[in-house]
């Protein structure tokens, strides 16, 4: 009976109820919406980065990533292949990539630029590195003298696909070497840095360039995401003269940094949205106390205690919490359905490529903000009620 | 001995406090109400007749004096007691009947009887029976807002029985009524009180109310000035 007596209280001005169910609705929509928009940023940014960049992850020697060498090369991985198939072997790993990372001049015959190579298996990559977004021509895959470059660099050399480019650059002894090759394609993976500098050659080719059979890295192409950790242990474990870094380490500027500023931004958001929310519902349920001030005296007149009457109005916030935060998350997943392909966003700081971005919708961020909707507006509703329940119960019973 | 009478107070004194000035609204009253006794409580405006009936129904404390039910002293008493005596020893009737407009004649007389947990088919029971006792027995699933005034007042009555008190108290249960609507009220009170043995005090201006009382209490500036039993 209490709760049917609450559901018709909510019932009895059914525009001030409605008002506030969408003012609750309206806060949750922004708290849900903006916590899974953040979250499906982090994911693209880190979707982008393990497809396009780096992996699951990379092995390097030990100490490797955390020093500059003046010859790194002496600090690659020697006789890699046993390595390789004995990574290739754990169950978690799908996938490896050796790689060489060099500095070389590039050259069309009238213009040179510095840029920054990586020589890659091309037919392996192909598979994993879907989120190159090549622009023009094809990844290098089973061609031998191919060549794929950024499309800043390629924009400052005028090249394009089928064009020649030369590769000068020093072998590991010291001396000078080259290489002739063709544009496979274009790429452009959306951030400057890797866009203006970067370019993929064959692993042979780059081996062939430095002088050198050796390896700098390993990329990883786990079975899914979020299980670095038991393949780090594995590789750690069986070579300790490895180490494995995981996408989050290596691209930390990117993604941990914009992880962390985009969840102290969301808590600065969450805070608006719930202090709108409260003074909302905290307006609207004063007014509905104070309407109903002498049915609330009758009440307590016939032996309610201030208790009874508090879980009454409790109730009723409830009600219209509940409603409200359901009926947010339910326009937030409609919003997500309506964009399946995301929602278009212009290009994040330090990038220059469009990305729409998804919701990442997930159960515990629901919950979240179902939780923080419904609490404020409880509160709101509660502190609401005090100021009735301190009216003397003769003053309540007078009340007009 | 006290526990003769269902209530009785002794030099009340209840006085609003208006910044330094006290305005006193009952002077050392002294009251004793037996059990199944119909009072009617009369004087001008400004008598105290209210506040009487607020102090009667533990609704406003007094600041001097003593007053006991059933021979307990109130003045000793909880707050959590006295919703508890509110709650089943007390029926009340206003003169705006207060019901909630939100739920049906019956669930109006239901609901304190959920309060005081009796369970769903037997307060339903409880609340056709008390509302047939007032004649609304065709009117059960009405809203109040549908009702007529007189019907409304029943339903207040009904919601008061219903709870089974000890002593109803009622403040101008007439007053918004019209004559013969307030005659029919009177009617229904004074036998039910026949009929459930229960003390009730009304407090009215209404001469009519007279004629359905067993004694008269007129109240003057805080103090009684005539207490006069009616014999029929």
């Amino acid at each position: 009976m209490l709760f049917k007596f609450a559901l018709r209280n909510v019932n009895r001005n059914k525009r001030r109820s409605l008002v506030s169910i969408s003012t609750v609705a309206m806060g949750v929509l922004g708290i849900l919406f903006l916590e899974s928009f953040f979250s499906g940023l982090i994911q693209l940014h880190a979707e982008n980065s393990i497809h396009s960049r780096h992996g699951h992850g990379q092995v390097n020697t030990i100490g490797y990533l955390d020093q500059a060498y003046e010859k790194p090369w002496e600090h690659w991985i020697d006789n890699p292949e046993n390595i390789l198939r004995a990574i290739n072997d754990i169950p978690e790993v799908v996938q490896v990539f050796p790689r060489v990372q060099f500095f070389a001049l590039l050259t069309n015959g009238t213009t040179s630029v510095a840029g920054r190579g990586q020589g890659i298996v091309g037919v392996k990559e192909a598979i994993f590195f879907n989120k190159m977004n090549i622009v023009e021509g094809n990844l290098i895959k089973d061609q031998k003298d191919g060549i794929v470059l950024g499309i800043g660099l390629a924009r400052t050399l005028g090249v394009k696909p089928g064009d020649r480019v030369t590769i000068i650059g020093n072998t590991v002894h010291g001396s000078i070497n080259a290489l002739d090759l063709v544009v496979s394609g274009i790429f452009h993976v959306g951030m400057k840095e890797a866009d203006d500098y970067l370019f993929q050659i064959q692993l042979s080719q780059a081996q062939n360039l430095l002088g050198t059979d050796k390896i700098e890295s390993i990329a990883l192409a786990n079975t899914r995401d979020g299980i670095f950790d038991i393949v780090k242990t594995q590789i750690e474990k069986n070579h300790p003269q490895l180490e494995a870094t995981s996408v989050w380490i290596i691209d930390k500027i990117w993604a941990q940094n914009g992880k962390d500023f985009l969840n102290a931004l969301l808590r600065i958001f969450q805070l608006i949205f719930i202090s709108v929310i409260l003074l909302a519902i905290y307006n609207s349920a004063s007014n509905t106390v104070l309407e109903r001030a002498r049915e609330i005296g009758m009440l307590r007149a016939n032996g309610e205690s201030n208790q009874d009457v508090m879980r009454l109005l409790t109730l009723e916030g409830v009600i219209i919490a509940s409603s409200g935060a359901l009926i947010g998350i339910i326009i937030t997943i409609m919003i997500s359905q309506v964009l399946p392909e995301g929602i278009p966003m212009p290009p994040t700081p330090g990038t220059n490529r469009e990305l729409p971005v998804q919701l990442d919708l997930r159960f515990n961020y629901m919950l979240q903000a179902y939780l923080l909707g419904s609490i404020a507006s409880i509160i709101a509703t509660f502190a609401a009620t005090l100021q009735v329940l301190q009216l003397s119960l003769a003053k309540a019973l007078r009340a007009v | 001995m006290d526990k003769d009478w269902l209530v009785t107070g002794k030099n009340i004194t209840f006085h609003h406090q208006l910044g330094k000035q006290k305005i006193k609204v009952l002077d050392g009253l002294n009251l004793k109400i037996s059990k199944g006794e119909i009072i009617c409580l009369r004087g001008p405006s400004g008598s105290g007749k209210s506040t009487l009936l607020n102090i009667l129904g533990l609704i406003e404390p007094f600041q001097d004096g003593q007053l006991t039910f059933m021979g307990q002293n109130f003045s000793l008493i909880s707050e959590q007691q006295k919703n508890k005596i509110r709650r089943y020893q007390l029926g009340f009737i206003f003169q705006d009947f207060q019901l909630i407009d939100v739920l049906s004649a019956r669930e109006n007389v239901e609901w304190f009887l959920a309060r005081q947990g009796i369970k769903d088919n037997v307060r339903r029971e409880i609340a056709l029976e008390n509302l047939a006792k007032v004649g609304l027995e065709d009117q059960i699933d009405k809203k109040p807002v549908e009702m007529s005034g007189g019907q409304r007042q029943r339903i207040a009555i009904a919601r008061a029985l219903a709870k089974k008190p000890s002593f109803i108290l009622a403040d101008e249960p007439t007053a918004s009524l019209d004559q013969k609507t307030g005659k029919q009220i009177m009617s229904i009170l004074s036998a039910l009180k026949h009929q459930s043995g229960v003390s009730m005090i009304i407090a009215s201006h209404d001469e009519m109310v007279a004629e359905y009382v067993d004694r008269i209490i007129t109240l003057t500036d805080g103090k009684i000035t005539d207490d006069q039993l009616i014999s029929r």
